[in-house]
């Protein structure tokens, strides 16, 4: 499959299990760039329900994106209608030499670091509601443990908003690394095709990114 | 063990952060219309740019129908845009030339300015003096009117023979 990979593929990542069930940010099956492939043709031919397919079917990965980059609810959507209408507008010039998913993931991130560009540092942050499962998964609970023992109670919404805090404090390009990697689960090799960078460049990034981060959210990590 | 795997467990409990269940086909709603109201938007001219271009890819090879497209849409263009200028420097010199000649003529060699084209030739007749032919429009369909200002020989100056069609019968 030319594109995205199945995230076991990459030996350099150490996380697996159970966060991996709450989001399935990657495509990994055959079938499913098959799928694709097929929906890509019909719209290609004006059959607009076969682009509403892949809209609907690309909207919750493309919207984590856009929000983890952009810590606005509002933004994200306004800025999903822009994406999906350019790649909508450019379908016909789109010949399949990478998967729809690495095609559209591309647009979402070119759109949106040209959107935070504009935007500019003066950001107003608006934030998702946090799913409820949160409470029951093993990450969340040994923080809350942890910090109940020794020094306060944390609680949901302080750990979305340092959480966010913290990536807005990222520069464009890092967060986005951290966005794609972390958060949304790619690989090195697919960030490096969305982004048009080396493999080197996206591990180089990832390491700042990941050491800043250790120091904005050092009471959390400890 | 990944000197950062803490940050990066931490860093993945953002997943949980989602919008409402219902926002995916909210939006997907939102984008068809969104579709919708572009499609109406679109300008006239790249409707008939659109249409050019589908016209010249039934006649020519699909490579070429963007260069007759384009090369039929300049020369519509220019045709449009000299016509419009080449009329406007001709009627300049005429307009001018006829605020120098007497009224009869200058009417004559307007004619697009909608004038009762009657009214001009009977005013080209030099025998005729403007104010009869006025007089005789004004009680155009009253015979005795007409009788009194009759053509012609029996012609006679109406200015002091005319009596104002109401007055009659009093």
């Amino acid at each position: 499959m030319d594109g995205l990979l199945p995230e076991s593929s990459d030996p350099d990542r150490t996380i697996s299990g159970h966060m991996e069930t709450t989001a399935e940010p990657i495509p990994a099956s055959s079938s499913s760039a098959a799928e694709d492939r097929v929906l890509v043709e019909r719209a290609q031919a004006g059959d607009t329900r076969a682009f509403d397919e892949l809209v609907r079917k690309y909207t919750p990965k493309l919207y984590g994106l856009v929000y983890n980059m952009t810590s606005n609810r509002e933004d994200t959507a306004d800025l999903l209608q822009e994406i999906f209408a350019k790649a909508y507008r450019s379908l016909k010039r789109f010949m399949g030499k990478s998967s729809f998913y690495t095609w559209i993931y591309s647009i979402s991130v070119n759109m949106t670091l040209n959107f935070l560009k504009k935007r500019g540092r003066h950001a107003k942050i608006s934030l998702d509601d946090v799913d409820s499962g949160i409470q029951n998964d093993p990450e969340f609970v040994k923080i809350t443990t942890a910090n109940r023992d020794t020094v306060r109670e944390v609680n949901i919404h302080e750990l979305q908003k340092r959480l966010n805090a913290a990536m807005m404090k990222l520069s464009e390009d890092h967060r986005t690394v951290v966005t794609l990697y972390d958060v949304q689960g790619l690989q090195h090799n697919e960030i490096s095709k969305i982004l048009g960078v080396s493999e080197g460049t996206v591990r180089s990034r990832l390491f700042y990114a990941h050491r800043l981060l250790q120091t904005y959210l050092e009471d959390f990590v400890k | 063990m990944n000197e950062f795997e803490n940050i990066q467990r931490l860093l993945r409990l953002k997943q949980y952060e989602k919008p409402a269940d219902d926002f995916v086909e909210d939006f997907v709603t939102q984008f068809r219309e969104r579709q919708r109201a572009e499609l109406l938007r679109q300008s006239a001219r790249s409707l008939l740019w659109e249409r050019m271009n589908t016209f010249f890819s039934d006649l020519v090879s699909p490579k070429w129908a963007t260069a007759s497209a384009t090369a039929a849409f300049a020369v519509v263009a220019a045709w449009g845009t000299l016509g419009l200028v080449g009329g406007t420097s001709h009627a300049g010199p005429e307009l001018a030339l006829a605020t120098a000649e007497p009224m009869t003529v200058a009417l004559q060699s307007q004619p697009s300015f909608a004038v009762d084209s009657e009214l001009i030739k009977e005013a080209s007749d030099p025998q005729m003096e403007i104010e009869n032919i006025l007089l005789s429009k004004h009680f155009e369909g009253d015979e005795l009117a007409s009788s009194l200002t009759g053509n012609g020989s029996n012609y006679t100056p109406i200015s002091t023979q005319l009596v104002p069609v109401s007055d009659f019968g009093r």
